[in-house]
């Protein structure tokens, strides 16, 4: 009688965990949550004389410059997406909370004339401290840390 | 990425996790005359040959050709005619112990032997380091301290480079096709004339590029000094440090001999 007791609750101890597990995944933070949580600072082998942050809202990819008395700040559209997207598709701003790319609208300058890019970020690691992506243009890794 | 032995770009292919994402190819080549204006107060045109290369990158979704997007241009200075005279004063040399260390691509860390030439006789053999990205604008604010004594801070050109092209240096780095013009809006700079160790002694810095092991990157460095066994000396800025290197490693799509800064204060800019 003991020992069905026992398996009872080592039985429900077991279930309940697993649901416990569930119910942790289910309230997961999405990628977007992830991103649009911190401030991100990104980080330079040595002192550059600037600072550089980051920070995402729902539909933007906020870049700001701060140097002595110079400042700059920009707004780029951007979305996620679990594939390499190709087109820069204006309907998924702010409608995707999870993906392993984040596609950026960029907007270069050529002899003072603006010309839209697509630029491809794939996420390489994102927690609540640290974010690491590679840009996929020419491979280049940007690390930043989350400043809150 | 794969280029032929002259530094021109052939093909390549973009992979991720094993997969192939994207095939990079040349689409076209061309020669151009390219005119750089030089030195107002010499006032004199330099005339450079230059081959455009034009690129495009195939994107391959589930295995299936979904997209070709156009990826700009990347320059190589063929020749050049016409030319601006000296660098101004240069020369001299350090004497140093000799030891070096060798890596997997035939470069060393140059610590310094008698006989070596340097473009004057003295400056830092250090800089801070930098991430790839920024080796342009890290480059910059070195040529600016040494050769000018400046105080131009890399934050500037990136700043500038931001208001004329629209792009952070941090995110994307400079592209091959805007270097020149950017380089020519902050120095002075002479024709290429194809010998380093004569424009080093004429005073110049070189700012040039070489191989690295990131697929679609060039390595942006500056050429500071040259070697008797014909090895050139230059500042890494991802090291931080002088190395050295054969000639032939260097100046895959571009080379530019600067002798001048326009703007030494960054707060006047």
């Amino acid at each position: 009688m003991k020992t069905k007791y026992i398996n009872s609750t080592v039985k429900c101890a077991i279930i309940c965990s697993i649901l416990s597990m569930s119910s942790v995944n289910l309230i997961a933070q999405t990628t977007a949550q992830f991103l649009e949580a911190h401030i991100w600072e990104q980080q330079f082998p040595s002192p550059v004389g600037f600072s550089f942050t980051v920070n995402f809202n729902n539909t933007s990819w906020v870049n700001k410059f701060d140097m002595d008395d110079k400042k700059e700040v920009t707004n780029e559209k951007y979305f996620l997406s679990d594939t390499i997207e190709t087109i820069f598709d204006y309907d998924k701003i702010g409608k995707i909370d999870n993906g392993r790319y984040v596609i950026v609208e960029q907007i270069w300058k050529t002899d003072g004339k603006p010309y839209i890019h697509l630029g491809v970020f794939e996420i390489i690691t994102l927690d609540s401290a640290n974010l690491v992506l590679k840009n996929l243009r020419n491979n280049s890794i940007l690390t930043y840390k989350a400043l809150k | 990425m794969t280029r032929a032995i002259n530094g021109i770009f052939v093909n390549g292919w973009r992979f991720n996790n094993g997969k192939e994402s994207g095939k990079i190819s040349a689409l076209s080549q061309q020669q151009t005359p390219f005119i750089l204006k030089n030195a107002p107060v010499e006032n004199c045109d330099i005339i450079y040959i230059v081959l455009t290369t034009y690129h495009y990158t195939d994107w391959y979704v589930n295995g299936s050709k979904a997209y070709t997007s156009y990826n700009g241009t990347t320059s190589q200075i063929l020749g050049s005619y016409s030319s601006c005279s000296g660098c101004g004063k240069g020369g001299g040399g350090y004497e140093y112990s000799y030891t070096t260390s060798y890596s997997s691509n035939n470069l060393y860390t140059f610590t310094g032997v008698a006989g070596d030439k340097f473009f004057k006789t003295s400056f830092s053999q250090t800089m801070e380091t930098q991430i790839a990205n920024m080796c342009v604008p890290s480059i910059m604010e070195y040529i600016n301290h040494e050769l000018c004594g400046g105080n131009m801070n890399q934050g500037s050109y990136t700043l500038d480079y931001l208001q004329t092209y629209g792009l952070w240096i941090m995110n994307e780095g400079v592209d091959f096709d805007k270097i020149i013009p950017f380089v020519e809006n902050h120095f002075y700079t002479s024709i290429f004339t194809a010998n380093y160790k004569t424009q080093i002694d004429q005073g110049c810095i070189i700012m040039t590029d070489m191989a690295t092991d990131i697929t679609g990157t060039t390595h942006n460095v500056a050429v500071v000094g040259y070697t008797d066994n014909n090895q050139l000396i230059y500042m890494d800025p991802e090291r931080g440090y002088l190395m050295k290197a054969p000639v032939s490693h260097f100046g895959l799509n571009y080379t530019i001999p600067i002798r001048a800064c326009k703007t030494t204060n960054y707060l006047s800019k």
